[in-house]
């Protein structure tokens, strides 16, 4: 699978759920989720097996970075055909990249160089949706992205905490 | 279970047999010409997923009828979450109002009759996407929902 150096030690690397999810990735996913997660009342607890399946069904796409072989960043995206337009869209799932690495632009090369993955495989329409505990509308501009938000999502709570 | 909203209005729950013909159909153009923020990109939808996905019990589609005849239709897919596995959310996939139907407070009803519908289903989180040409946010204030986040977009085609 595709593999490129940002810098001497920095690689961008595509990888299998096999490859990239162990424990050490695990908790970054538990940093990602306490530093962004909008309702943090509803605990962390994801479907891995259903992971499983979409990447078994040729839906999931893993984008890893790493420093000198530590996984320090992740951009999870859906492949699916649109239910309306039935072109190759993806939607990034998971976007994370560890505190120290969000300087020079190292983000930003990083998610430039999915969508180029991305756009190899066919994709016509990447989206991205930015939290509101995590802005990066910036980084997404610098890129190409459509200046002014294609939507905006609005969140309602029928039910109480788990 | 149909439900008055108005004079001559109901609102219901509905299959896609029940509802997908040449009418809606013909509205589903109506609104991808008043929406779509990529008219480059034609209308085509994947019927035979919505389907499965209601075969799979993951669709819900509430239609608003005025004397009979579709004017309205919130769909929606009903899953629990992946990240959030005790967590059931619905996503709305397509949400649309007849013009001559809209300003007088029947889409404020409708969505709250289909939030009640959700909710008793247990269904956590319910989220709206609002489309930057068609900007239905004051009524989703009003209705309790707060923005969450903004979905940007990159065509990789051009």
């Amino acid at each position: 699978m595709a593999m490129e150096h940002l810098t001497a030690d920095l690689t961008m690397a595509q990888e299998t759920l096999a490859e990239c999810l162990d424990d050490h990735a695990k908790t970054f996913l538990a940093l990602h989720w306490a530093e962004i997660s909008t309702t943090p009342d509803i605990p962390l607890n994801p479907d891995y097996a259903q992971y499983e399946r979409l990447e078994a069904d040729g839906v999931l796409r893993c984008y890893i970075l790493r420093d000198q072989g530590v996984l320090q960043g992740y951009a999870v995206f859906m492949l699916t055909q649109s239910l309306k337009y039935q072109t190759l869209d993806a939607m990034c799932d998971l976007l994370y990249v560890a505190p120290r690495y969000r300087h020079g632009l190292i983000g930003g090369r990083f998610m430039g160089w999915c969508d180029e993955q991305l756009a190899k495989e066919g994709v016509q329409l990447v989206r991205h949706c930015v939290q509101r505990t995590y802005a990066y509308d910036a980084t997404l501009l610098r890129l190409g992205y459509e200046p002014v938000p294609e939507q905006v999502v609005y969140l309602k709570r029928l039910g109480p905490s788990t | 279970m149909t439900t008055d909203v108005a004079t001559g209005v109901t609102v219901r729950q509905e299959t896609l047999a029940q509802c997908l013909d040449d009418h809606t159909r013909t509205l589903l153009l109506m609104h991808w010409t008043e929406v779509a923020p990529h008219q480059d990109i034609p209308l085509d939808p994947d019927y035979d997923t919505y389907y499965r996905l209601e075969a799979a019990g993951c669709l819900r589609v509430y239609i608003l009828r005025e004397h009979g005849i579709a004017m309205g239709y919130a769909v929606f897919t009903v899953l629990p979450n992946m990240k959030y596995r005790t967590s059931i959310h619905a996503m709305a996939d397509l949400l649309f109002l007849a013009p001559h139907l809209r300003k007088q407070g029947l889409g404020r009803e409708f969505l709250a009759w289909v939030d009640d519908q959700l909710r008793a289903e247990g269904v956590q989180i319910v989220r709206q996407g609002v489309e930057r040409t068609y900007d239905f946010s004051s009524l989703l204030d009003s209705l309790g929902y707060e923005l969450e986040g903004r979905v940007y977009a990159r065509r990789l085609d051009r």
